[in-house]
């Protein structure tokens, strides 16, 4: 997950721009650029599509910021402006496919976070995220890997708890299946 | 291996298009609107917005009612025209001034600060002219302080709450270290 000193550094860079401090935005872009390509990457099918929407999403970020009341919401907020410019982009570019992810919902207790890490290294992680379809491999990456709580994730991708709870389910199934498949996971 | 190691090394694994960087860059530069500082606040709020109506006042008064200029013919008209260009040369030079600042004119401190000058002004001019000082015009001024406060405090807390994240921050940079330092097998005698 972000580290807590990514947590804490961009809160108080945000202050800092609310105040007026030069260069506070364009360190605040820093640390999260890189994460947030990452979230896009997955959601998108292009690296083009992925830079065209990551740039949209921060000039948008930069217009907005003086919205955000509560600075330490800031990594959530940044991340549903980046789903949603996601999202549009994918209207846009195929209006007549359904969105993915609208599967049936069913109340599955959400598992422990680091028994997903204690298994995985960060090559099979990230190969095994590239398969997943994207509203699984978006909960993984916003759950586990950024650290958002489940309610978080579901305030993000706008979609019910129980929801957030059974793709995380249905996700972390869906690794351990895929890589088992390519031989890169033991058996757990 | 730590969850916040583990995820740094996941990203890395993503190659990050040192175009887009730039491009983000670039636009950030072009957006952004600069907030206000601490001390332009109440600098602007005070002398675009009163001091702007004073001297608007002064002019239309001088040329509508002054008797040197009531004797010029159309002296109306001259002073309209005045009046209309020193408008739009004060709205140049607020906007020159808050250049890209819609963000500062939604400010709610700037709007506080705004009135307090406003409410101060209209009474000065009561006073200047002789008229007194209504209970309408105190209770303006009470309820713009107690705003102004709330706004001074409001900053303070602001102040302080960064000033807590800074040492929080310290302490993370040292927890950092230290587990690093940990991880590396190095102990304290």
């Amino acid at each position: 997950m972000a580290s807590r000193r990514a947590l804490i550094e961009s809160e108080l860079l945000l202050l800092q721009h609310r105040r007026g401090r030069s260069g506070a935005l364009e360190k605040l872009v820093e640390i999260w650029e890189r994460p947030l390509y990452y979230y896009v990457r997955r959601l998108v099918n292009t690296e083009d599509e992925a830079k065209d929407v990551t740039q949209d999403v921060w000039l948008n970020v930069v217009r907005k910021i003086g919205a955000v009341r509560d600075p330490a919401a800031f990594p959530a907020w940044l991340y549903k402006v980046a789903r949603t410019h996601a999202v549009s982009h994918f209207r846009e570019t195929r209006p007549f496919e359904p969105l993915p992810g609208n599967e049936s919902v069913a109340d599955v207790a959400c598992t422990n976070v680091n028994d997903l890490y204690s298994t995985l290294n960060a090559e099979e992680l990230h190969w095994g995220l590239s398969q997943l379809s994207p509203p699984h491999s978006e909960c993984l990456i916003l759950h586990f890997l950024e650290g958002f709580s489940v309610e978080e994730v579901g305030n993000i991708t706008g979609v019910p708890l129980g929801t957030v709870k059974s793709r995380i389910h249905y996700a972390k199934k869906a690794l351990r299946d895929v890589l088992k498949k390519e031989g890169k996971c033991n058996e757990q | 291996m730590s969850n916040s190691e583990l995820r740094d090394k996941v990203l890395e694994l993503e190659p990050y298009p040192e175009d887009l960087k730039d491009r983000i860059r670039e636009k950030i530069i072009h957006t952004k609107e600069r907030p206000l500082k601490a001390w332009e606040r109440p600098f602007l709020a005070f002398w675009c917005i009163p001091v702007g109506l004073v001297l608007l006042g002064v002019a239309i008064w001088g040329l509508t009612r002054y008797d040197a200029f009531s004797q010029i013919p159309g002296h109306k008209l001259v002073g309209l025209a005045f009046c209309f260009l020193f408008g739009c040369g004060l709205l140049v030079f607020c906007s020159m001034v808050l250049k890209k600042g819609a963000l500062r004119l939604r400010s709610t401190s700037f709007m506080i600060y705004a009135a307090l000058g406003f409410v101060v002004f209209w009474i000065c001019a009561a006073m200047i002219a002789g008229r007194p000082v209504t209970s309408g015009d105190l209770a303006g001024l009470i309820v713009v302080g107690v705003c102004v406060i709330c706004t001074r405090i409001e900053s303070s807390e602001l102040r302080l709450r960064e000033r807590v994240l800074c040492n929080e921050l310290a302490l993370a940079e040292l927890s950092e270290l230290v587990s690093r330092r940990d991880a590396q097998g190095i102990r304290r005698d």
